[in-house]
């Protein structure tokens, strides 16, 4: 546990390299939900959250791809070999950060999300449903894609690759898509994409399911992980 | 006590040790009884390992003119003075019964043994 | 008196072999609790890879390694608690200050001790908002030293710290190690191509050269293991089979390194028989392996 701790406060401590600097981006988000806010004003509001969702995914997506590409610099590399935590208690450290990191993704929208609805003149029931709609699906996403990306990372140690790779994996993801859209006949799909749209909109189905599906995720990438980062060289 | 290490002298490191505390034990600066300073303590001081320090403290005490305490440290034998003395006696003992020897079967008098051998003195700084 | 602290470090067996063809082989060798051993060799002989073995860096293909009486995989977190570990550079992140250094290694060290380390910031002259890559090689090695003394480490482990020091710092680290080790319970392990270092403080010598132990022991007993004997340029060719570890000729004459076992009787007046030094039988055991050195 300690051995963890130790790991998680040393990845914590590789991110926020710097000063005050660093925390410009996460003004970036506020900043479109003004924006989008506005202009979404007339009733295109799913315009402006778009817009809101992808500029947090675009600030918290660097922050784990920062620990892994400070861990690589030439000198630091070695660090990993003199702290009192073994390779395995090291990744797990590292996905303790992105629980942290999923509360920070959650806490911007949660942020921006409420400005969306103090500029459109919505109360806190507008923004309870903004929330409901759209920072807890996004919650999911990004911690799902970074499950994906850590072993990515793991596997190699130079992250232009493994964003190559993550790429790769997309395109093989996109092609099953066309795949069952093309083979599959419409009313079928209809139907599959009618009766999760219903389960999902439950909060009482949706949101078990969603934690089962990350943990399940977790679990699956946390092996795999640990795995390639017990067998590499420092 | 002082103590000088030379690295170019060629003797060794060891070597100097021993034969600087011989010295000062036989010249009465080490007194009997007296520590000599910890051995980890001297290596630090004179900057040489602590092995070398070891070996010339181990050669002394073989030698009868300092022994090891378990656990205390290195003392001057009560004795090691006055010990030295009686072995130097009894190696010029053996040189004189050598030299007579010689002398007799040279037929060389003992006046003529007797200032040979304070030449031989005297030219010794 | 040292005798019932267990071992500093025992490397039994060890063994790496890299893709690249590079191997070190069955390196055995032990460090007692109290003492300093330098580990030396030519560039790439595999002192760097030995060093890592130690730290769990890169996978051993076979032998052990105990640390301070514990196994240096089974037990890596409490061994990584105990050592101290100096590199030729910072291991720190590069924009990190000095301050922040301490901020993030206070605590990964139960033992942590503020003021010990405080004491190393300023006889070292290291300021606090100083952020790592503006050090010098040398100050970025002492901020390592610093962190490495300011836990309890019973023994440290220093690859190549030398490397970037002037002699004044030189000479500051050897006094620092000497100091260390002075309670008999705290040891040493300093690899380094700088022999200069070793030839006075060092009490065992491990040295390898092409990725195999050479010899290991005590360093009198390692420079009294060899002589070398200089000549004449035909001379060499006179010297009995087998006696020759190493031989390095040029136009009027050689210098051989031989075991002093084997040291023939020669006439004075034609060679000089000299006390071979560190860097003398590394010189010569790396330079004469295809002249008279093969057995």
């Amino acid at each position: 546990m300690r051995a963890t701790l130790i790991s998680f406060r040393l990845d914590m401590a590789r991110v926020a390299v710097g000063s005050a600097g660093n925390l410009v981006p996460f003004v970036l988000p506020l900043f479109f939900a003004v924006v989008f806010g506005m202009a979404g004003r007339d009733g295109g509001s799913g315009f402006g959250i778009g817009g809101v969702t992808g500029s947090t995914y675009g600030v918290c997506s660097i922050l784990p791809i920062a620990a892994f590409a400070c861990e690589c610099q030439e000198g630091h590399r070695r660090m990993n070999g003199v702290i009192p935590a073994n390779r395995t208690h090291q990744v797990f450290g590292r996905y303790l950060t992105l629980l942290a990191f999923a509360l920070v993704f959650l806490a911007e929208m949660a942020a921006a999300l409420g400005v969306v609805a103090l500029v459109q003149g919505g109360g806190p029931a507008a923004w309870g449903s903004l929330l409901r709609s759209s920072a807890l699906p996004g919650v999911w996403c990004y911690v799902l894609l970074q499950l994906v990306l850590f072993p990515l990372f793991y596997r190699w140690s130079d992250v232009r690759r493994a964003l190559l790779a993550l790429c790769g994996l997309f395109l093989g993801f996109a092609a099953l898509v066309a795949l069952a859209v093309t083979f599959v006949p419409e009313p079928a799909l209809d139907a599959f994409g009618g009766a999760l749209d219903a389960l999902l909109a439950d909060p009482g189905v949706g949101v078990p399911l969603g934690v089962a599906s990350l943990t399940l995720a977790a679990a699956l990438s946390l092996l795999a992980s640990v795995r390639l980062q017990r067998r590499k060289e420092f | 006590m002082k103590l000088i290490i030379s690295s170019v002298s060629g003797k060794p490191i060891y070597e100097q040790i021993k034969d600087q505390i011989r010295a000062a034990v036989l010249s009465g600066e080490l007194a009997a009884g007296e520590a000599l300073p910890s051995l980890r303590k001297l290596a630090k001081e004179l900057r040489v390992s602590v092995l070398t320090v070891t070996r010339a403290y181990n050669e002394l005490a073989d030698e009868g003119i300092v022994e090891n305490i378990q656990g205390k440290g290195t003392f001057v034998m009560s004795r090691g003075n006055e010990l030295m003395r009686r072995r130097a006696r009894q190696r010029i003992r053996r040189i004189f019964d050598e030299t007579c020897t010689a002398a007799k079967a040279a037929d060389i008098p003992l006046l003529d043994l007797m200032t040979m051998l304070e030449e031989s003195y005297k030219d010794r700084p | 008196m040292t005798t019932t602290l267990p071992t500093a470090l025992s490397v039994t067996g060890a063994t790496k072999r890299y893709d690249s063809g590079f191997t070190l082989e069955d390196v055995t060798f032990d460090l007692p609790a109290g003492y300093i051993m330098g580990l030396i060799g030519p560039n790439g002989a595999g002192k760097s890879t030995l060093i890592k073995l130690i730290l769990n860096m890169i996978r051993r293909d076979a032998g052990r390694i105990s640390v301070l009486g514990m196994d240096a995989v089974a037990d890596e977190e409490t061994v990584k608690e105990r050592i101290g570990v100096v590199f030729d550079t910072s291991c720190f992140v590069e924009t990190w200050t000095v301050g922040k250094v301490e901020r993030v290694m206070r605590p990964m060290y139960r033992a942590w001790d503020g003021r010990a380390f405080d004491g190393y910031l300023a006889r070292f002259g290291l300021e606090r908002g100083r952020k790592v890559k503006e050090l010098s090689r040398g100050m970025q090695m002492k901020l390592m030293l610093a962190v490495a003394l300011s836990h309890d480490a019973r023994l440290l482990i220093l690859d190549e710290p030398t490397s970037g020091l002037d002699v004044l710092a030189r000479d500051e680290l050897m006094d620092i190690l000497a100091a260390y080790i002075e309670d008999g319970e705290h040891s040493v392990i300093f690899s380094t191509h700088i022999t200069a270092d070793l030839e006075r403080a060092a009490d065992f010598i491990t040295y390898i050269t092409h990725g195999t132990l050479y010899f290991t022991g005590p360093k009198d007993e390692f420079e009294e293991s060899f002589r070398v004997v200089k000549g004449g340029p035909d001379l060499p060719d006179r010297l009995p089979d087998g006696a020759v570890v190493g031989v390095h000729r040029y136009a009027t004459g050689f210098d051989a390194l031989v075991r002093t076992e084997n040291l023939p009787h020669l006439p004075a007046d034609e060679v000089v028989v000299e006390p071979a030094s560190i860097d003398d039988i590394i010189r010569l055991t790396n330079t004469g392996r295809t002249a008279a050195g093969e057995v």
